[in-house]
């Protein structure tokens, strides 16, 4: 039975990583947990409460072989028995060294190429349609010849990166520049999609890859940031988003959590506007709820048998906050140096 | 009279709240609302005998209890609280 389980996605900003709060769920759930790090200001690295050690990996630019050798000097050092991947950038590096993970006693549940590439933003369209679920109009650009093309109606749109960050924009002017923005981080292509005006709703699930779903939290998001991140949200019931969830698992026989993006219309439909493959940052509130999915995905990647938990308490609310850490320096200057806290 | 009843999954705190578990709402009720809304809960009232509760129990007329009665329902049916 695995119980030294690690995550990657310590970074804890506004904009914060599902690595903390997928942590707490395992700890509530009574793993030990290890961090994974890339950089040494990631806030969960100082979490000493959460995380009982923590090591830097490679950036996934330094490519799969780099992560495979890395994590098999962890594993030897720490004895971790399963990695939970929480950013969407490193999971594609994840999935292509699964097999060999697994054959090093490194476990992980995750989606396989083909059901991961189906949900990618540029993607999105063609996935909700063989779904039959609503979406805005969503094309991916190359180049700012195709950007003028889309935008020619002049109507808002959303720019999103190819892998983050997603902005709203009013003009061209604002869309080129929001274009050069996201190209100059994450590369091409850059997705436009249509600006859809109603109340935001997400979905944390889980799949069992084989098409059935083994969890589905709604709620709702009751405030949010200025890049539009929900920093507090309620638990609730929706029938509509749990059959959304339902279609999506279905069709692309998903394996693992992911979390879907919705927007309620004023006419009442509910639009997908973009599937995370990987938990959200919200994450320990569906483990409030009753359904702890870090659990249930450890648990599957152990090869256990996990019932579905479609039952949840409604009407939870989760409230972030910012929390200032205090760390010696030389804690710091360790890690940066060594790369592992122990 | 038709017997009007809130849709499922509204939830009536005593306490002077309400919350929809489908969107995750909640509102504030105080006085007459709240009781009000206790008897749509139960989904066996009309307008008319709502009315007559509320004015068994504030200082108010028949009248005025089911303008105030019709006037409240129509605002729930607005925020699509009712079946």
């Amino acid at each position: 039975m695995i119980r030294k389980v690690a995550v990657t996605g310590l970074n804890a900003i506004d904009n914060p990583g599902p690595g903390v709060p997928v942590a707490r769920s395992l700890r509530d759930a009574g793993y030990q947990v290890v961090g994974l790090a890339y950089e040494t200001l990631e806030p969960g690295i100082y979490m000493t409460d959460l995380l009982s050690e923590v090591y830097t990996i490679p950036y996934p630019s330094s490519g799969s072989s780099a992560l495979l050798s890395r994590l098999g000097a962890i594993k030897a050092k720490s004895g971790i028995e399963c990695i939970i991947p929480n950013f969407d950038a490193e999971l594609s590096g994840f999935i292509s060294i699964s097999n060999s993970l697994s054959s090093i006693g490194i476990k992980t549940f995750l989606p396989d190429q083909s059901s991961f590439s189906q949900r990618e933003k540029w993607n999105l369209s063609d996935l909700c349609q063989r779904c039959g679920i609503d979406t805005p109009l969503t094309v991916s650009v190359n180049n700012i010849e195709e950007v003028k093309k889309y935008f020619a109606d002049n109507s808002k749109c959303v720019v999103k990166g190819k892998y983050y960050g997603a902005q709203v924009c009013h003009n061209l002017s604002d869309v080129v520049g929001t274009f050069d923005k996201f190209t100059s981080i994450w590369g091409l292509p850059v997705i436009m999609q249509k600006y859809i005006e109603g109340e935001e709703f997400n979905l944390v699930g889980m799949g069992d890859g084989e098409g059935g779903l083994l969890a589905a939290v709604p709620m709702r998001k009751t405030f949010v940031t200025d890049k539009g991140k929900a920093w507090s949200g309620v638990s609730i019931k929706n029938e509509e988003l749990t059959e959304m969830a339902l279609k999506f698992v279905r069709n692309t026989n998903w394996r693992g959590g992911f979390e879907l993006e919705v927007i309620k219309s004023f006419d009442g439909r509910l639009n997908l506007i973009e599937v995370n493959p990987r938990l959200p940052a919200w994450t320990y509130l569906s483990a409030s709820c009753g359904v702890n999915i870090p659990d249930m995905i450890v648990r599957m990647a152990d090869g256990q048998t996990v019932e579905p938990v479609l039952n949840y308490t409604v009407g939870k609310m989760f409230v972030r906050c910012s929390w200032d850490l205090i760390v010696d320096e030389s804690d710091f200057a360790k890690f940066s140096i060594t790369g592992e806290r122990h | 009279m038709n017997r009007i009843r809130l849709k499922d999954g509204i939830i009536v705190n005593d306490d002077g709240y309400a919350i929809d578990s489908g969107t995750g709402m909640c509102y504030s009720l105080t006085g007459s609302a709240l009781d009000i809304m206790h008897c749509l809960k139960s989904g066996q009232m009309n307008i008319r005998e709502i009315s007559v509760k509320i004015t068994d129990s504030y200082d108010i007329d028949l009248q005025t209890a089911t303008i105030d009665v019709e006037d409240f329902i129509g605002e729930l049916s607005c925020l699509g609280l009712l079946v």
